[in-house]
């Protein structure tokens, strides 16, 4: 038994993680089959103004199927923004006249309700096939020890030029990252904090985006959530957002 | 060898006492004449470095294009009458257009009594020249509609053509709306980036006001049958508002361009004035309307009205209450009589002087009177006091001027000296403000010193003799000093209790007292002023509810364009186009920008409008074969129903989006709530759609419409859609001469911030991003900006300067670094405590107040070196004799500046309040360190100095 052990550990120094097995693992956090959260978003606005809103995400099959419903302000109450395929497709709905309209792919770029995140940052859509990304070094980031992962974008459809993240090596969740526009200047800086365990799956209770250009910053705080529990999948369909 | 100095000068005003008099009125003659010819510049961009791009830039925007602001005027109604506000514009217009102003023509010689006439106001003068200048350049009331009716279609980009031949290719009603749905659709509700971008939210808010403008045609054509109503909406259907109305509909905007510069104050003054008198009486013509006039020339002029009004009375009171102050203490009202002489002489011989060698002054030099008297004042009090005890002491007048010098005159020496100094290094720092403004200071205080070692006791002299001829006078004062009151005023006037404080610094207790508390407040305020904030919002440091102020951020709420604006030049059409597209993209990253203006916004690159030729050919000739009688049946009527719901329900959610991509506060959301409102029961569209559908008529209703509509709709169509390249050189002239420069062919680009731009962090984060884009902006904002952060730098490396100097000068004075470190402590502790006592408080530093630094520093260092001067006369232990003599003379002095810069601290210039509050706290902070705690230091010194002794 002993000489396995000793053999399993040389074997993980011989054979060190890639970057794709990291970013494997990274994703395998988000590997639940479904998730309902309620979350609470406070936009700091660079004249000091705070504007909070409130919204509900039900999600599918990690984050391939999301909908957002807005709870709060009551002036955007019952919205609903669909992303399917990783927010590759996005469609909005409006409580008030009953209809869903499909919104043009790079509407996903553009800022979601006012906030620092843009619905392509909220879906956490598949990087990987956009950018060319390697393991730059190994450091720590807010006290954990950190993989520092940069991606650089292959052409120059994508929101950034290119973008940092910092993955902890020992639970593979993305603890920051730094985000540059397209001439190569910092545009926003992400911080995750309060992480915590819940069943089998890592999440962070607050997420914080900061719009250096701006000087704006975007905080969502996560009060509840589960996961795992049972959400039809007509649920994330156009007709599903009128139910 | 100074006594040697102070004892011929005693001998020279007391000996040749009229020969002395008659030399300095003499040369206050000759420099009073040469004072006259001495100018103020006001420019901004005169006091900052010339080889800086931002105010090269300025200048050239100057001479290429006359004005660098504007004045906004808004006018409101809150019943959204737009037929009135539009109607008060045009009349305001025509009232604005012409403002004629008659000057002195520049550049002659003209005499004293010339120049006196026509600052008395005479017009016009004999053998004045005069020029004519109207002061408004341009009005700006609405669009110009003649060129977007005939070239609208082909200066568009290709795929917004695209849109707008799909929306307008049928003309029949349901058809029409049918298109318009479709169009909105595709472009903001499928292309909902549309709606946040800076021209996205633009087109968008214009398209919604403009489709609902010939919806709303509908209903009146319901209501009234007027087919010529009708045939009014069209034009505006296609084109859009003439006039500048805020999405609400409660606000028009119009702008007066003014033909001078910000940099040309006194005209900018004079214009501002009759503007803002012009709208009063406007303001009583459309009573039922509220104006607004904001911009750079109003708030300069409010600004100058309120601290005018603000020095009237509480001036006057602070010089009654000094005057009473120093009529107590010297029991006589000629020696401060001759002190303030002194002052208006030194003041005038230092303006000639200024006349000779700089010509002009600066904004901050020009204020040397003010502060000479409040620093000069200090010397004649010393003086005074001087003379006043040794006068006490039984001394002649000729030898208590004798006594004066040798026991203040090394005080005052050493203090002016030091404190000119302070003023002189500036002229090293390389910041043209400082460099100026410490000449004039330096200058000032070195000629006030030597009038008041000069004049003043000559002054005091020939009082003294006079008094000396008439008996008569002795007996009226004497008589008038015996009515009850005034011993009991005079007897607190003499500050006795100053005795006592030196008395107690012998006791050490009241020395460990004194130093621990002193060291306790020390690390307090070391602690507050780390924290001390600095104020960024200028327009907090402008009186509260200034009228210009208040309709600026009304403007900025509803507008979301701030009235003042950055700009730069280009000499090349397509450098311009390049910078504005990434201005654009500038604006929709990150909400700093509000609006922009160009020349280059009135037509696409050739290329691009050759790409529409073909759509348009093809779009005129489907326009001109399409027919024209229409009739609609019950089917069409229903078609047109569902029509009207479905641009309702477009208007929802366009309103919706916008919310999403720019929160709810966006111009979007306010246009689409005043339409179709926040509830169904509010939408103004399913009201048509209502009214329609139950109508007994609709057929005919839609039949009549149409007739009304197409002719019109078929004739602009036309109209619009030729087909001739629109390029720089054939767009109007009326168009080109706004942007460019007919000579230099330069070309203006002015970039409208979208918040307040006053508000520091904003100007900054503004200026930062735009400086990216062309290094060369500017405006008054950047020019501001850029000077404030040259006060900021400079005024520390000032601050750093003066200090090494003070040092230097009292090590050659003292010859001794104890006693040069003495002599700091008041002005070192007292600034220490000055800002503690400002965290205390919650009191903000700013560009005002900072300011009031370089005073706090003459009279900081003043009060130790007196202090000490005296202590060195007196000898050892003589701490009661210092305070008594001395210490009276710096409570006199901090008494003074305390209550005339106490009078501004009550202005409701919020900055100048603020400018006079530190300068009240700093001089406090200052007397107590020398009253108290330098007695005390001295004192335990002595105690040390005689233990080594034994």
């Amino acid at each position: 038994m002993k000489h396995v052990l000793y053999l399993l550990i040389i074997f993980s120094f011989c054979f060190p993680l890639t970057v794709d097995d990291i970013l494997d693992k990274s994703e395998a956090n988000d590997n639940f089959k479904t998730s309902i959260s309620s979350n609470v978003e406070e936009v700091y606005n660079s004249d000091g103004t705070v504007k909070v809103s409130e919204m509900k995400v039900y999600s599918k099959n990690g984050n391939d199927k999301t909908i957002m419903e807005y709870t709060e302000p009551k002036r955007i109450k019952g919205m609903k923004i669909l992303m399917l395929n990783k927010g590759d497709d996005i469609w909005f709905y409006s409580n008030r006249t009953n209809r869903v309209r499909k919104i043009a792919s790079h509407q996903k770029n553009q800022s979601a309700n006012n906030s620092d995140f843009s619905y392509d940052d909220m879906s956490m859509s598949d990087n990987r096939k956009d950018y060319i990304y390697s393991i730059t070094g190994e450091e720590n980031h807010n006290g954990s020890g950190c993989y520092r992962i940069e991606f650089k974008a292959k052409d120059k459809t994508v929101t950034y030029s290119r973008f940092v993240i910092w993955i902890d090596r020992s639970n593979y969740l993305a603890l920051g990252g730094e985000f540059f526009d397209e001439d190569g200047k910092l545009w926003k800086k992400l911080d995750v904090r309060d992480i915590k365990k819940i069943g089998k799956y890592w999440t962070a209770g607050e997420i914080e985006m900061k719009n250096v250009q701006k000087d704006s910053r975007t905080v969502i705080k996560t009060k509840e959530i589960s996961f795992d529990t049972d959400l039809p999948d007509d649920m994330f369909t156009e007709r599903g957002l009128r139910k | 060898m100074r006594k040697k100095i102070y004892l011929f000068i005693a001998d020279l005003v007391t000996k040749h006492n009229k020969k002395t008099l008659l030399a300095i009125l003499f040369l206050t003659a000759v420099m009073f004449y040469f004072s006259m010819g001495l100018g103020i510049k006001n420019r901004l961009a005169d006091m900052l470095p010339s080889n800086l791009p931002q105010v090269k830039s300025f200048n050239n925007i100057i001479e290429d294009f006359t004005s660098d602001a504007v004045i906004m005027i808004s006018i409101n109604s809150a019943s959204k009458n737009e037929r009135r506000m539009i109607e008060a514009a045009e009349y305001i217009g025509g009232e604005m257009a012409v403002m004629n102003h008659i000057k002195p023509s520049g550049g002659q010689a003209l005499s004293l009594f010339q120049r006196w006439k026509i600052f008395k106001g005479e017009y016009p003068v004999e053998g004045v020249r005069y020029d004519t200048i109207n002061f408004i350049k341009r009005v700006d009331i609405k669009l110009d509609t003649e060129f977007f009716l005939k070239h609208g279609a082909i200066i568009q980009k290709p795929k917004d053509l695209k849109n707008f031949t799909d929306m307008y290719r049928e003309l029949e009603f349901k058809d029409l709306l049918k298109n318009i749905n479709s169009s909105f659709e595709q472009e903001f509700v499928n292309d909902s980036e549309n709606l946040s971008s800076l021209d996205g939210e633009a087109k968008a808010v214009t398209g919604l006001n403009n489709v609902y403008y010939f919806i709303s045609s509908l209903n009146n054509y319901i209501d009234d049958r007027d087919p010529e109503k009708v045939r009014e909406s069209v034009k505006k259907f296609i084109i859009g508002d003439e006039y500048y109305f805020s999405p609400d509909r409660t606000m028009l905007l119009m702008e007066l361009m003014p033909s001078v510069s910000t940099d040309d104050f006194d005209n900018l003054l004079i214009m501002s004035r009759i503007a803002t008198e012009r709208m009063k009486s406007i303001q009583q013509k459309f009573s039922d309307l509220k104006f607004g006039l904001a911009g750079t020339p109003i708030i300069g002029l409010q600004e100058q009205d309120a601290v005018l009004r603000d020095f009237g009375w509480t001036t006057i009171l602070a010089l009654i209450i000094v005057m009473i102050i120093m009529l107590g203490s010297f029991r006589s009202w000629r020696n401060p009589f001759n002190s303030i002489l002194t002052l208006i002489v030194s003041i005038i011989v230092t303006a000639g002087i200024f006349a000779v060698t700089l010509q002009y002054l600066n904004t901050m030099s020009a204020a040397f009177g003010v502060m000479l008297v409040g620093l000069g004042i200090d010397y004649a009090i010393h003086f005074l006091t001087g003379y006043k005890d040794a006068a006490d002491q039984g001394d002649d007048p000729e030898k208590a001027i004798k006594t004066m010098f040798l026991t203040v005159g090394n005080g005052v020496f050493t203090g002016a000296v030091t404190t000119a100094a302070v003023f002189f290094i500036l002229i090293i720092i390389g910041f043209r403000a400082f460099s100026e403004m410490g000449f004039a200071m330096g200058l000032g205080i070195t000629i006030a010193m030597i009038m008041m070692f000069i004049l003043l006791p000559a002054l005091i002299i020939r009082d003294s003799r006079k008094q000396n001829k008439s008996k008569k006078n002795d007996e009226t004062r004497a008589k008038s000093f015996r009515i009850k009151l005034f011993p009991f005023i005079i007897g607190i006037m003499q500050f006795r209790f100053m005795e006592n404080i030196g008395k107690l610094s012998k006791n050490k207790y009241y020395i460990v007292f004194i130093l621990a508390s002193s060291i306790t407040v020390t690390v307090f305020s070391i602690y507050g002023a780390y924290r001390l904030e600095y104020e960024y919002d200028m327009t907090r440091l402008e009186p509260k509810g200034m009228p210009a102020i208040e309709a600026q951020e009304k403007i900025i709420e509803k507008l979301e364009i701030s009235p003042d604006f950055a700009m730069f030049s280009e000499s090349n059409i397509d450098s311009v186009r390049s910078k504005v597209a990434k201005l654009k993209k500038l604006a929709d990253r990150t909400d700093l920008i509000g609006r922009i203006e160009a020349v280059t916004e009135f037509f696409e690159p050739e290329n691009e409008q050759r790409k529409n030729i073909e759509l348009l050919a093809d779009f005129r000739k489907n326009i001109s074969d399409s027919g024209s009688d229409f009739q609609a049946d019950e089917k069409n009527v229903a078609e047109i129903v569902n029509e009207l719901q479905r641009l309702h329900d477009n208007f929802v959610e366009i309103g919706e989006l916008s919310i999403a991509g720019s929160g709810e506060k966006n111009k979007i959301i306010a246009k689409t709530d005043e339409i179709v409102g926040k509830t169904d029961e509010e939408s103004k569209i399913l009201l048509i759609k209502n009214k329609l559908e139950l109508s007994d008529n609709s057929e005919e209703i839609i039949n009549g419409f149409q007739r009304a509509y197409i002719p019109e709709l078929k004739k602009i169509m036309f109209d619009i859609t030729d087909t001739t390249i629109v390029t720089y050189e054939n767009i109007p002239e009326e168009i080109r001469e706004r942007y460019a420069n007919k000579t230099t062919g330069n070309m203006l680009v002015s970039i409208y911030p979208k918040s307040n731009i006053w508000e520091e962090r904003n100007l900054r984060k503004f200026y930062e991003q735009t400086s990216l884009i062309d290094d060369s902006i500017t405006g008054m904002p950047i020019i501001m900006l850029i000077f404030i952060d040259l006060i900021k730098v400079k005024g520390m490396e000032s601050v750093l300067w003066g200090l090494l100097i003070i040092i230097l000068v009292l090590l050659v004075d003292f010859r001794s670094v104890k006693y040069t470190a003495i002599a700091l402590i008041p002005l070192i502790l007292g600034m220490i405590w000055m800002l503690g006592i400002m965290y205390l408080f919650g009191m903000k530093l700013n560009i005002n107040n900072f300011m009031a630094l370089p005073i706090i520093i003459g009279i900081g260092i003043d009060d130790g070196v007196h202090m000490l001067h005296r202590y060195k006369v007196e000898g050892k232990n003589s701490m009661d004799k210092v305070t008594r003599f001395t210490g009276k003379a710096v409570l006199l002095t901090s008494l003074t500046t305390i209550i005339g810069f106490g009078s501004v601290a009550t202005a409701s210039h919020r900055g100048l309040a603020s400018m006079g509050l530190v300068l009240v706290i700093g001089v406090s902070t200052c007397f107590i360190t020398s009253a108290f705690l330098l007695p005390a230091i001295i004192s335990l010194k002595d105690k040390i100095k005689y233990k080594e002794h034994k």
